[in-house]
């Protein structure tokens, strides 16, 4: 008995010295992945606030010397922004909360082995994956079904993303069977254990897959961009695009419409990027929460 | 026999869900039908109420909510006025228009009747294969019915022309648009005068590099600011004789890369790079460097569209950069040339052309669509989408000239600046009868862009470019290949024998069918 | 006999017993007992089909010479045409190596690089460092493929590039990065790795948040120190989603996507440049040639497929779930 509480002992006192070496290492890796992700962040945040001039003249910098809201003023001056802001808050939350329906409900059967026809859905998913009809196929479909100019379509469209069911299928795959049993014991049927048990077990996957999905809904512009036609509805990527191109002159074809006066250009880019960005930016720590360790304590017991 | 009838029912089950759903899309007719109803019951028939002809329209918006806000409607209103033509437009974003023209024309049933189209594609000359255009050279050339557009440049519609159709509707550009600028201030530095000759070209690129222009006793200059973009190279080509893509030697059409000149002209760019007259890493810098390169002073020529030259210019007027010291110049100047060798690069002549879609069903419906470009292409036109309305965009001034009321301000111009994407410009890229006072440097532009006409090296082979189906095909891949070689060459990865295992390959992956298909037709 | 001497009795393996068709009763009994297994899937079932399934019928697109007006109806049928274009084409061998060039590196250096980044974060313990940390890494996932370009070619280039100014410094030459064909495949590499691998992370995360706290416990117990409980606790429990990650991974081993290399492609250094995506850019969409795409597509697609159900199987023999 002694013997054994020396020896541990003795493995965390050796354990302290190398765990200190390793912690350094650890902390100074993950330092500098961080600093390598953020500085450069941190230039084009700085940039967006900075000169033409001085874009022009420097390579890098993280505080301009002369602030300049130029670039704002410009994206936001017409309004289209908020408008696109708007709708693309709208796609993102309505889209995710479709996603996640039609996800979870689709993985959870497929997640059960016992399943007849298992394998046939399965592979009808994975075939999804790799293969698919093209833009003007899809596209004539779309308006054929009377889905065009519609959020209901954009966001039917892609009401599944096989790559994600597959990730949430084999999370719930991988919950212990116990649970299932325990509960089926206590008269549960299927919907019953899924609803009430195992959705509540998987937060973090379902923290994650939500968070992919509103990420891609967010950055979405494709899609808007096909599927949509009236400007109204017009996502937030569409409208900044929009702003970038026009600010790099690119409408330039010899006509002179100094009309619009000389927009800030490289700022503008900048500016775009802080604002498309920062939104789904300040989702991620809400969410991160999630992915805590001991979710899963007292799971069994309870 | 069992799994059979499952597998029967399950097929069955399937047919009946996919169908519920048909059903379900015939029920939304309604809603796709208001979408897509206006376009129907527009060209059902060609006058409406007040006699106004009905059109429809797809052109390009470039900044967002096009034809909107204060005064949008009273914009619209004198359009209709003035081209007795009621349009309901199509917006297309700019940027995904090639994507959205495909889908367009996957779409008889719902095309308009005008449609903007950015370039020459296989997508549209199979369609004009397939009839989906109007022939226009049976109705363009009434110069009664069209003041305007009958004039329009045969040369350049030769390049709209499929199987002897004319489908397009250019709209014009000005053809004398390259040419070259460079650093005032810097030449009377260094005593040089304005280049002549390639000599004179090349004297100048070294001076610029090696004498100190800027006076500040660093090497930092360069000659000639060039990046990835290789656009300049073709220009310079051109002071050597060589032609505009093809020339034409001994009555055949032979593709330039096959002439002596270009081998000389490829040499005179190689000896520039190797004695350091551009940057070392010219291949790789993007295109954003390009301009930025000559107004932060470190480069001294600019070589492309003339106006790239005077925005540079007035970069430094806005901006007050200073010239050199000891010269006469206050402050950074450009000066523009049309020509050297008297030579420079002509521009195809347009930038995208109308199509008018068989979606206009009757003659009546084409000659209400002619109508509205031939109106649009009046002075008045011209003036009110570029500028606004009269008295509330803009107003006259003492000298008669126009004065900007709203210049700089996005907002306002979006009533009435997304119609110049309407307008052809044939036969004039400006209203003659009124216009903005042009400064200094805007005028000295539009001398030398007229100066070049008579100067500018056009393509021969043009028009057949867009029959040629290998091209159509592969035409992008062989512009890369002998477009990369000529950079590998003048960068000293490759050597002569590289540049001819080059367009050897050229030829082997089509080069050579090209060359057959075009002169075919030219013969 | 073996060779002690023991008898030993070989045991023979039982005959693989043939599934006997279930009665169509015993399925009609399974289904209605688990009716809500059947009733959930039914929302994917008809968006699969509705959405997925019918418009593959496009793929028909790939054997004829489709022009949009004329339709899928009215374009002229052509075979295999355009696949023999593809695969006679000169260009073919070229563009296929550098395409799984860039594909192999990537899978061995970007692949696992959120894999480790993950385990690593993991064992921080101070939460608002490792917070801050994670917050940082996400955040070039959602600049824009264009902006990285552009800063790569600030950080790189010869002239004034920071890193070629501290290459100076050391031995007193410029390295020209952007242009040479030998550093392309670790440049496009490197961009992957520092815009995607902070959001890679993330669900290697998710998966060790579910790892059951109790088995740390029970190593600790054991007397095992942070090495040990990494490897026979962490690994194991994200091993079936990194062993999923990487059959999906395979499956698009064809794809590099196409933004990305066409931003970093240039005239000196296209000879490795050239991927499929790039080269039916080129050849596909800006002569709006939507055959030859589609049928380079498909072509992708079915290799795809191939590599996805190999590695599964690869996997279940190792005793892996794989994806069924």
């Amino acid at each position: 008995m002694a013997e054994q509480v020396i020896r541990s002992n003795k493995n965390k006192i050796k354990g302290s010295k190398t765990d200190c070496v390793t912690n350094m290492i650890i902390y100074s890796v993950a330092g500098l992945a961080g600093l390598g992700t953020l500085l450069p962040f941190l230039y084009v945040l700085a940039g967006s606030f900075a000169t033409e001039q001085e874009l022009t003249e420097k390579a890098f910098f993280i505080i301009p010397t002369v602030i300049s809201t130029n670039a704002y003023k410009y994206i936001f001056e017409t309004g289209e922004i908020f408008n696109g802001l708007k709708n693309s808050i709208f796609l993102t939350v309505v889209g995710t909360a479709v996603n996640m329906f039609f996800t979870t409900t689709f993985a959870y059967p497929l997640a059960k082995s016992h399943l007849r026809g298992r394998k046939f859905f399965l592979n009808m998913v994975i075939i999804t994956m790799l293969f698919n009809g093209g833009m003007i196929p899809t596209f004539l479909w779309i308006k054929e079904i009377g889905l065009y100019n519609s959020y209901a379509g954009l966001i039917l469209m892609v009401a599944i993303s096989p790559f994600n069911m597959i990730i949430v299928k084999n999370f719930f795959q991988e919950l212990p069977a116990e649970l299932e049993e325990a509960a089926r014991i206590d008269g549960c049927n299927d919907l019953q254990i899924f609803t009430k048990i195992v959705l509540p077990l998987s937060k973090p996957v379902i923290a994650s897959i939500s968070l992919f999905y509103a990420v891609g809904h967010w950055n979405n512009y494709f899609g808007p961009m096909i599927y949509l036609k009236d400007t109204h509805k017009e996502t937030v990527q569409i409208v900044l695009r929009r702003i970038v191109l026009l600010a790099a002159g690119v409408q330039a074809d010899g006509m002179d419409f100094d009309i619009m006066g000389t927009p800030p250009d490289k700022a503008v880019k900048m500016a775009a990027t802080v604002v498309a960005t920062v939104p789904i930016l300040i989702v991620y720590p809400f969410v991160q929460k999630y992915f805590t360790k001991g979710v899963m304590v007292g799971a069994v017991k309870g | 026999m069992k799994k059979f009838k499952k597998s029967i029912t399950l097929i069955l089950a399937l047919a009946l869900i996919i169908s519920m759903f048909a059903g379900c899309g015939k029920d939304d007719e309604g809603s796709k039908g208001s979408n897509s109803g206006l376009n129907e019951t527009e060209n059902a028939s060609a006058s409406d109420e007040n006699g106004l002809a009905q059109i429809s329209m797809m052109t390009f918006d470039f900044e967002g909510s096009p034809l909107s806000g204060d005064h949008a409607q009273e914009v619209v209103t004198t359009m209709e006025e003035h081209t007795q033509t009621k349009v309901d437009f199509s917006w297309v974003p700019s940027d995904n228009y090639d994507e959205r023209l495909g889908l367009t024309l996957a779409s008889p049933d719902d095309m308009p009747m005008i449609i903007a189209v950015p370039s020459m594609t296989s997508a549209i000359t199979s369609a004009a294969e397939a009839g989906a255009f109007w022939d226009l050279n049976d109705f363009m050339f009434d110069s009664e019915k069209y003041p305007n557009l009958s004039q329009a440049n045969q040369n350049v519609n030769k390049s709209l022309t499929v199987n002897d159709q004319l489908i397009g509707v250019y709209r014009a550009r000005p053809i004398g648009r390259l040419g070259m600028g460079y650093r005032a201030d810097w030449a009377e530095a260094l005593g040089i005068d304005e280049p002549e000759t390639i000599e004179d070209l090349y004297d100048m690129m070294y001076q610029f590099t090696y004498n100190d222009p800027d006076g500040n006793g660093e090497d930092d200059t360069y000659g000639l600011s060039l990046c990835k973009y290789t656009g300049p190279l073709d220009v310079v080509q051109t002071y050597f004789g060589v032609g505009n893509e093809w020339t034409e030697v001994d009555g055949k059409l032979v593709p330039v890369h096959q002439t002596p000149e270009y081998m000389e002209a490829l040499k005179w760019m190689k000896k520039m790079y190797d004695d350091g007259l551009v940057y070392a890493d010219w291949a790789v810098r993007d295109t954003a460097t390009w301009q930025d390169d000559v107004k932060n002073g470190e480069c001294g020529i600019f070589i492309d569209v003339l106006d790239g030259s005077r925005r540079i210019w007035d970069y430094f007027v806005n901006n007050e950069i200073p010239a050199v010291d000891g010269t006469s110049y206050e402050l950074a100047t450009m000066n523009l040339v049309g020509t050297i060798n008297d030579k420079t690069l002509a521009t195809s002549g347009y930038n995208g052309f109308f199509v008018i879609t068989k979606a206009a069903k009757t003659e009546e419906d084409v000659a209400a669509c002619l109508n509205f470009l031939d109106k649009m292409s009046d002075d008045a036109m011209i003036t009110l989408s570029s500028y606004g309305l009269e008295g509330i965009h803009w107003q006259k001034d003492e000298n008669g000239n126009l004065e900007n009321l709203v210049a700089g301000d996005a907002v306002a111009a979006k009533a009435f600046a997304a119609l110049n994407q309407t307008v052809a410009y044939i036969p004039n890229m400006k209203a003659t009868d009124i216009g903005p006072e042009m400064t200094e440097r805007l005028i000295i532009e539009e001398e030398v862009k007229a100066s070049n006409v008579d100067y500018a090296v056009f393509n021969p082979a043009a028009a057949y470019i867009v029959n040629s189906e290998t091209y159509s095909l592969s035409g992008a891949n062989l512009d890369e290949i002998i477009d990369n070689a000529r950079t590998q060459y003048i960068s000293g990865e490759i050597d002569e024998d590289g540049l001819q295992a080059a367009w050897a390959n050229w030829e082997t992956q089509g080069g050579q069918a090209v060359i057959e298909e075009i002169n075919a037709q030219h013969n | 006999m073996d060779q002690n001497g023991a008898v030993v009795t070989r045991v023979k393996p039982l005959p693989k017993i043939k599934k006997t068709k279930k009665s169509q009763q015993e399925t009609l009994k399974y289904v209605k007992q688990h009716k809500w297994l059947y009733l959930m899937l039914i929302p994917g079932l008809m968006y699969l089909i509705i959405f997925r399934y019918i418009p593959m019928g496009g793929i028909i697109i790939a054997f004829q010479k489709f022009n949009p007006f004329s339709g899928l109806s009215g374009s002229e049928w052509v075979g295999l045409y355009y696949f023999k274009m593809l695969f006679t084409s000169p260009d073919f061998p070229r563009v296929l190596i550098n395409t799984l060039g860039i594909s192999m590196l990537s899978l061995i250096f970007y692949f696992p690089a959120p894999i480790v980044l993950a385990l690593l974060l993991n064992e921080i313990k101070h939460q608002k460092y490792k917070r801050t940390v994670q917050t940082f890494i996400y955040i070039p996932h959602f600049i824009s493929l264009v902006i990285v370009a552009s800063l790569t070619y600030q950080l790189l280039n010869i002239n004034d590039g920071i890193i070629n100014q501290v290459v100076q410094m050391l031995t007193g030459k410029t390295i020209n990065f952007l242009g040479k064909p030998e550093y392309f495949r670790g440049l496009i590499i490197g961009q992957s790795i520092w815009k995607e691998t902070g959001y890679g992370t993330i669900i290697f995360l998710a998966a060790l948040a579910g790892v059951d706290v109790s088995l740390y416990e029970a190593a600790r117990v054991d007397g095992a120190g942070r090495w040990k409980m990494m490897w026979h606790v962490t690994l194991p429990a994200i091993r079936g989603t990194i062993i999923i990650m990487l059959i999906l991974r395979v499956g698009s081993i064809l794809n590099t996507g196409f933004e990305q290399i066409f931003l970093m492609k240039n005239a000196l250094n296209s000879s490795v440049a050239e991927v499929f995506d790039t080269y039916v850019y080129t050849k596909g969409i800006i002569n709006a040639q939507y055959s030859y795409s589609t049928a380079t597509g498909l072509f992708k697609s079915v290799v795809g497929m191939i590599m996805v159900l190999s590695a599964n199987k690869l996997a279940k023999k190792a005793g892996e779930s794989g994806i069924y």
